[in-house]
Parts: structure tokens; sequence; C-alpha cells
């Protein structure tokens, strides 16, 4: 099958199994209404995520990083269809799961699962960790006889003492809860997961533990994964790909260490030098200290959207939106004036 | 705040408004008595019936009877007294303020003493104030208003005889309908106060105004009594909408003369026209009150515009 | 020189005498005037409570501060009345807290919750002096169009021009300390980068002593000179904030260096500690890092081990480190998992 879309100038076709794109977003947009109104047709709208595009390959890491605001959660709910996409495509084995009914979404939930930031909120306090792990298999009906062997396993390959399976969430730290959030995630054995910002509310002694644990189950298991984020070092630890997002456009794409090591996007440039650096005399490049706040995403500017607070901004930026150009190293980037 | 929002507050309370109407006209159709016959007396005959019947519209069709209802409701005529063949409009304009009168008291009496309540019970929490806030809140919400009523009566005009049981004739009159009206409002408002402004006073901006060296005085009032007040004023509208309708059992132990009374007389005699017109006149205020509400947090709170 | 905050065995506890529980245990550590200290640590080992306790910001009850002294400038604040901690509260010492959405009060406009903090250490100024200068500040900020913007409320505000706010109300009366309590976590890492400038320039401008408490040792190694490291209510280690970072003496340091994923570290590079931090209610014996440390012994689990100076500009809480000619170095027969 063919994955690569005309658009993507200088594609190289890769046959490599490892290179085989499991799902593929393509033009992905989602407005939400704001200013509602009692009849008719909302007042305005807020494009969250505009046509946006990329492929999350086999046994690999996809990151989504951005600023609040950039799009990044809707990209994710969107592609997990928690929420209903207003226009592009979502293919998965082939098919098109964008505009899917309710109906045909159970046989698209068994294979992509979502991870969220904060498990206390998306674990049931009064369920202990068996009813936890037991729901999923339950909804999608595994044999009775497997639950308890398979329970067991979740529990082993998550780093969980199986003589925890009778305790309720409030008895675990965070840590913990989010291992269990992640066992859960796994148990039916998708293809895919979603992990929206699964470290954010860690310390950073436990954050290490969670990252390496993903690895290794993606080294185990052959998941691919999808791993929205707003922290770069992480996603720089942790990814094969990335898109960054802002203002719900894409600005650039690519192989994590092809990006990380040159980016060309100036927003990009500019989030990799905001990340403060722990050794201070290794660190010789100039600061880039963006001005000014994100723009709402209601009323994004005219042209390239990053305009305002790029350094390079020209007139043309103002009037005419950046294409994502891509090279012959799978490096996309939407910029009038790349680097 | 724009003006589409009112324009959309309006036609939902309107929209409110014409349901309540549907729903009083069908309700007074389904209960059993015929308005005519009683209209006509025991003695009347077959005939006289059947014009009273024609008189009253009574024999055209259901739909029909209603636009008649509604025409006229909304010109103001809210039709005749069965009873005492006055119009139904100037029997409730009669008696209308003595009810609003009595609950505007009671609603002023009750936020002055539960707010003051709720705040001490806020700022000692697990004190004896808050404790004797609780149990009064679990007394005053167990008691019903018509057995506080009596109890009153027996205790402060049988028994020490320094107050009237009944009537509207002097200043003294008011004391013990406005007291049993307001009991339970004052427990709802305290326990509302004291939530509120335990919330607020969690909150980190609370912290930030100590950080500034602000004296606890300050930092109560400035910084916690004007966030606390969005829920209590929320609690005060809709407490003023419940005291002007829930003033029907106060009004009856005090013979108290406000269209609560009014409307109990009425169903006694079967006057439907009244009843229809009572009711209507209720919905009306209530509408009205929680339109107030909604639109007084925008004065209160800034982040609220619509 | 008199440090401007000096904490002296600084121990604070929560609940009733003899079931209290200890979120702050033997903490000793100094901020001389025009220095910035960076207190890192992670979420319970009392970095926060420390201060906020100092300055009489924790409710007590059930908080309070059991054993220790807090001098600023020489005074000490455990041991003046409220209403005197309060005159230094907002006047000498500003304060800016993590979360700029939750931290200004809703219903008062930002103009006048800035001059509030003038007018209640000054009664003579008055308010429209206050709220005149309320808008120097808001221009020292870097805020634009201060005049009209002082009108607005919180809401209308991004997260960056908040904490801009929060700041402008910390250095309104030329503090002599300036806290700030991860005053970025919560914001955007472009607005990150804005945040920590502003906060240099109002240390530059105000010539403040400045506390960071912050989880990031990336934001601690760019802001200050010295750092303490603290873990589950105890200091780890402290000293000037290069070398500690360069050459880690304490296990836990080294450790937590290891384990933070940096622009400049690869997965493998990433070390993550086992286990987790304890809770107040289940404080290990001996060295409260003992069940996580790579290095401990027998002797970790049964003593305490002192805090200590090491060489002539560090401190460390720990059995094993020796000192040197070059300064310290950890001595130990074996690592656990090496």
């Amino acid at each position: 099958m063919n994955h690569i879309s005309s658009q993507e100038k200088g594609f190289r076709v890769v046959t490599d199994e490892e290179m085989r794109e499991v799902l593929r977003v393509e033009g992905l947009t989602k407005h939400f209404a704001i200013d509602k109104r009692l009849f008719g047709q909302p007042r305005k709208w807020v494009q969250a995520v505009d046509n946006v595009t990329f492929g999350v390959r086999g046994r690999g890491t996809l990151a989504i990083v951005g600023e609040s605001g950039s799009g990044k959660t809707t990209v994710g709910r969107t592609i997990a269809r928690l929420l209903k996409p207003s226009s592009g495509r979502i293919l998965f084995d082939g098919n098109d799961i964008a505009q899917i009914d309710e109906r045909s979404l159970r046989g698209v939930r068994k294979e992509i699962q979502m991870v969220f930031q904060n498990p206390n909120a998306s674990l049931n306090p009064r369920m202990t960790v068996r009813q936890l792990l037991c729901e999923p298999l339950i909804v999608h009906q595994w044999p009775k006889e497997e639950h308890r062997p398979r329970i067991e396993e979740l529990l082993e390959t998550v780093g969980l003492p199986h003589s925890y399976v009778d305790r309720y969430p409030h008895e675990f730290s965070g840590g913990q809860r989010q291992r269990i959030a992640i066992a859960r995630a796994l148990a039916i054995r998708p293809k895919v997961i979603i992990f929206d910002e699964p470290v954010s509310a860690l310390d950073v002694s436990v954050q290490a533990q969670i990252i390496q644990l993903l690895d290794r189950i993606q080294a185990d298991t052959g998941l691919a994964s999808i791993f929205i984020s707003h922290d770069l070092s992480v996603v720089r630890a942790i990814s094969d790909d990335v898109v960054v997002l802002y203002l719900g456009k894409v600005m650039e794409a690519g192989p994590s260490r092809e990006l990380f090591g040159s980016p060309r996007h100036p927003y990009t440039q500019a989030l990799i030098s905001a990340v403060p650096k722990m050794h201070k005399r290794k660190s010789q490049d100039a600061r880039i200290v963006l001005k000014g706040d994100l723009p709402s995403p209601a009323n994004p500017p005219s042209g390239c959207r990053f305009r305002t607070r790029c350094w390079k901004a020209q007139d043309i930026c103002a009037t005419k939106a950046p294409e994502l150009e891509g090279d012959a190293k799978r490096h996309f980037v939407a910029c009038h004036f790349p680097n | 705040m724009s003006g589409s929002y009112l324009v959309q507050r309006l036609t939902g309370a309107l929209i409110t408004l014409l349901g309540v109407s549907i729903f009083v006209f069908l309700m007074v159709k389904a209960l059993p008595g015929d308005p005519a016959r009683v209209i006509a007396g025991v003695d009347a005959t077959v005939e006289e019936v059947a014009r009273i019947r024609e008189e009253l519209k009574l024999d055209q069709g259901l739909f029909q009877q209603f636009t008649t209802f509604l025409g006229d409701a909304l010109t103001g005529n809210l039709g005749t007294s069965a009873k005492s063949g006055n119009p139904v409009a100037a029997e409730i304009a009669a008696r209308l303020p003595a009810t609003v009168q009595l609950a505007v008291l009671a609603i002023g009496v009750a936020t002055f003493i539960g707010v003051l309540f709720g705040l001490f019970a806020a700022l000692r929490p697990n004190s004896l104030v808050d404790y004797s806030l609780s149990a009064f809140t679990i007394g005053a919400s167990s008691m019903p208003a018509f057995w506080l009523g009596l109890l009153l009566i027996i205790v402060f005009a049988v028994q020490f005889q320094v107050l009237p049981a009944s009537g509207k004739d002097t200043w003294t009159s008011w004391i013990l309908p406005t007291a049993t009206l307001a009991a339970f409002s004052v427990a709802l408002i305290a326990r509302v106060t004291r939530a509120a402004m335990l919330e607020i006073l969690r909150q980190d901006y609370i912290r930030t105004a100590r950080a500034k060296g602000a004296s606890e005085r300050r930092v109560f009032i400035r910084h916690g009594l004007r966030n606390a007040l969005l829920p209590v004023i929320t609690v005060i509208g809709l407490q003023l909408g419940q005291l002007i309708g829930g003033a029907v059992l106060t009004e009856v132990v005090f013979s108290w003369p406000g269209i609560g009374r009014l409307l109990v007389e009425a169903i006694f005699a079967r006057d439907f026209p009244v009843i229809q017109g009572v009711i209507l006149v209720y919905a009306m205020m209530i509408v009205l009150l929680n339109l107030l509400v909604d639109l007084s947090y925008t004065l209160l709170d800034p982040r609220i515009s619509y | 020189m008199v440090p401007t905050l000096s904490i002296k065995d600084l121990t604070v506890s929560f609940g009733k005498p003899g079931r209290e529980l200890l979120a702050v245990n033997g903490v000793t550590y100094d901020v001389q005037p025009g220095e910035t200290l960076g207190v890192v640590g992670e979420s319970g080992s009392g970095k926060s409570v420390t201060l906020l306790a100092a300055l009489g910001l924790l409710p007590s009850p059930p908080a309070r501060i059991s054993r220790g002294s807090v001098e600023f400038q020489g005074r000490d604040l455990a041991r003046m009345d409220a209403k005197k901690v309060r005159q230094i509260r907002g006047k000498d010492v500003g304060f800016i807290f993590q979360e700029p959405l939750t931290s200004l009060n809703p219903v008062m406009t930002i103009g006048d919750q800035i001059a509030e903090a003038i007018v209640v250490h000054d009664q003579n100024i008055g308010w429209q002096k206050a709220r005149a200068r309320a808008v120097e500040l808001m221009s020292l900020v870097g805020m634009p169009d201060p005049e009209r913007l002082a009108k607005q409320y919180p809401h209308e505000f991004s997260g960056g021009m908040r904490q801009r706010i929060v700041i402008a109300i910390a250095i309104a009366n030329n503090p002599k300390l300036l806290i700030a309590d991860e005053p970025t976590t919560a914001l955007d890492v472009t607005v990150q980068a804005q945040i920590l400038d502003v906060i240099r320039e109002a240390q530059e401008k105000t010539g403040a002593a400045t506390i960071l408490v912050s989880h990031d040792l990336g934001v601690i190694a760019q802001m200050a000179s010295k750092i303490v490291v603290m873990y589950a209510g105890r200091v780890m280690e402290a000293g000037d904030a290069e070398d500690v970072l360069e050459n880690p003496l304490h296990p836990y340091t080294a450790a937590l260096i290891e384990c933070a994923p940096t622009m400049e570290s690869e997965l493998k590079d990433i070390h993550p500690i086992p286990g987790q931090s304890p809770s107040l209610m289940e404080m290990p014996s001996g060295c409260p890092f003992h069940p996580r440390c790579r290095y401990r012994q027998d002797v970790c689990a049964s003593r305490v081990p002192a805090y200590r100076a090491i060489g002539s500009d560090r401190h460390v809480a720990c059995h094993f480190v020796e000192e040197t000619a070059e300064g310290g170095r950890l001595v130990v027969p074996a690592a656990i998992d090496a």
C-alpha cells in the first residue's frame, strides 16, 4: 500500500518494515464553536487544529510538541476519536476512521488507546487495580479464564507487585498510578497508544522511571505511540519523530535526531533555546527569548501564525501562509525563511 | 454585556412562562368539578349552567379556550373570580403587596443574620459559633413553616400574649410571620456563606494578599467576602422566590392577607380563574427573580460577561 | 556581612504535639544581600514549606515552627509576633508564587492589587498615588500600555502577564528579599524564559537577595549562584551552584542530576531513582534517602548523617562524603546495583 501523499515533495519511499506507518493523519482539522447562539450557526469558530498531516511508524514514537493553545491535545483526542474531526483523514489499518460511526468505533478503540496526564482523574477511585484492569478485558469480551493471567502479566510489565491487585488508586503514589493507567491501556494489546503529557505531573525522579518503562514496553511489544508533551527534553529522549505545533498548525516535523540536531523553523529554534540548560559552561549558544505571548487561537494572525513573535518575519509572512515542505531526510518545515 | 444575551434570556423567560401557562390551563381543565356549575350554584337549572358555560366559553375546543385564555392574560385580563365576581387581576393586585412586603422583609432579615452567622462560623471553623450554626441549621430546616408558626403563636401570642397571632394591623403583627418565614432561609444562607467563605479562604490569592502584608481583616473582607458573595447572592435570589411562593402556609397560619391565602381560599372554593391567576403571577415573579440573579453576576464578577 | 535571611535548624511540624509529622526537619541555610539562592527538591521535600513557615504564611494550627530560628536581617521571625511579621511581609520580603492563574484576586483590578501592596505598608500615601506607582511598576515588569491595563481584571491576561503582575506586587516596596516559589512551573517554555528575565531584572533593580525554589535543575542552574538540595524535609547538600551541579557529592544530588532528561542527554544517559519520595507518614529511619540510595550501608538506616561542612564552600549530609584537598568525594565500599 502506498502511504505517501503526492503533496509531499521529496518524500523518499521506504519499504523497510520499521518505516511502515501504522497510522497516518492527513489534513486533520478540528474547529470548536464558540459564542454559540440559541438558534442557527455559531458566530465564531476556533480552529484548534488546522490541516495537520503526519504518520506514525511501527514500533516508533511520534511526539507532538507544542505550548498551551497549540492544539496538541486536540490532535490526540481526535485521533483516539474522543472528538470528531471537522475534516481530514485518519488512516488506520488502511481504513479512514475520521468519520465512522460509534458502532464501527468499537473496533478502533480496541486498537487505539489513550493515557492521560492526570491518573487521579482517569482512574475510577472506587475500583481496585484488578477491576480497573479487568474492565477493558470485559468490554472487549476476552474469555474469562484469560483475565487472571493477563492481569498478572500486565502488572509484571509495568513493574507493580502482584500483591497490589486489590488496592484502590488512592493507596498509590502518582508514579504508581500512572503505571496502572499504562497497564490498563495495554490490557487489550492495542497497536497504538496516545500518551497525553503522561509524565508532566510527576516528580523528576519518577518521570525518568516512566520514560524508561515506556521505552521498554515499546521494545517488547512493538507498540507504536504518539507522545504529546510540552517538555522538549523528555521528547528528545524518547521520540523517533517529532511534530512541532503552533496555534494548530505544523511548523516543523521530522525525525527526532534531525529536528533537534538542526532545527530549521525559527519557532523550533526558539523552543529549544528556551529550555534551561543544566550546565551553563557548556551551553555557548545565545539564548533566543521570544517576545510576547501566544496569540489567541480564536483570532490567529494572518499568513504564518508564528510571525507576530518571529524575528525573521517579513511582509510576505503576513500575507501568505508558508507550505509545509520536506527534504530527502523527511524533515518538513513551514517557513518562508527556514535555516 | 451584549444585548443579544439579554434577548436570549428574555426569550427563555417567555418560553418558560408560556410553558407554565399551558400547564396551569391544562391542570385546571383536568381537575374534577365543573366551574360553570360552581358559579351557577346548587339550585341552578340545566339551562342556566349551559348559559354560563357558553359565557365562559367552556363549550369551545381546548385549543381555542387556551388562546382566549392566553390573549386575555396578556392584556391583563385574568378573568373574573367565580366567588366574588370581581376581576381576578384586581383581587391579586389587592393582595400582592402584603405578600411581597413580607417576603422582602423576611429575606432582608435572613440575609443579615445568615451572612453574619456564616462569616463568624467561617472565621472560626469548629468553634462554638460553628457548632451552634450546624445545630440551628438542622433544627430550622427540619421544622415545617406551619409548625414553627403555630409554635410561635402558642408561645408569644397565647402563653405570653406579647405579640398578635394574626392580621397585619400593627408593626408587632409583622414579627411572628417574618420570623417563621425567615427561619429556613437564615439557616440556608448561613450555611452557604460559611461554605463559600471557607472555600475562598483556601484560594491562592488569599495567600497572595497575606504575602503583601495585608491585615487579617483586610484579607477577610476585601479579598474573601466579595468573592464569597456570588453563591450567596444566588441563594438569596432563589430564596426570595421560594419565600413569595412558599408563604402560602405562613399566610394561612397567621391570617396574612396575601396572595398565598387568596390561593388557598380559591382552592377551597374551586375558584379556578383565581387559582390560574395566582399561579401565573407566582411563575412570573420567580422567572423574573432568576433573571435578576443572573444579571447581578455581571456586576459582582468581572469574569462573567454576557 | 549580616545575611538577609538566615534559617537555622528550622523544624516545621503539622498536627498535635506527640503525634506530629515533620514537614521540615532541621533545615539550615542562608542568603546574602544581592545573592540568588536556588532551592531544589521534589514534591514533599519541604522546599516551599520552609519558606512559607519562615514568613508566617502557613495556617497555624495545624502547622507550627517547633524548633530553630529564622533571622531576617538579624531579627528572629520565628519569635516575633504575627503583626510584626506582617509588617515585614510584602514590604521587606516579596513573594512570587507558582500559579499565576489563581494567585490574583479575580474581582479586583490589577492596578488596585498592585497598589494595595503599597497602601498596606504606607497609610499616608493614599490610593491615588499608590495607583500611579502601580502603573510605573507595571511598565517596569514589561507590561505594555500600563495605564489602560491597570483597570483590567486578572482573567483578561495570559499566564505570563499575570506572573508579571505578581512580580510587580512582589517588588512594589523595594524588598530586601524576593522569594520565588516555582515561578515558571505553570508557564509555557517560551514564556518561562521571559519571566526568568523579568525576575533577574527586578532583582538587579531592587538589589534584593533572591531565593528561587524550583524542581527544575535547569532553571536553578540558569539563575542561582548558590544551591540548596532538599529531600524529605532535610537539606542533603548545599554549595556553589556550578560546583554542586558539576561535581555533586551527595548521592541524591548526583541521582537527581542523572535522572533528569536534558537537551544534552540521550535516553541511555537517564538513570531513574528507584522508588519514590517518602510521605510524611512513612519517613524512613536514618538517612531519609537510604531506601533509594545505590550506595546505602547498614549505618544509613540507623543513623541520621550530620549536615556538615566539606571544604570551604560545601555542606553535605552523608555518612560517606570525605573532605579531600580538591573539595570532597564520596567514599563507599561498593554500589548496590553496580
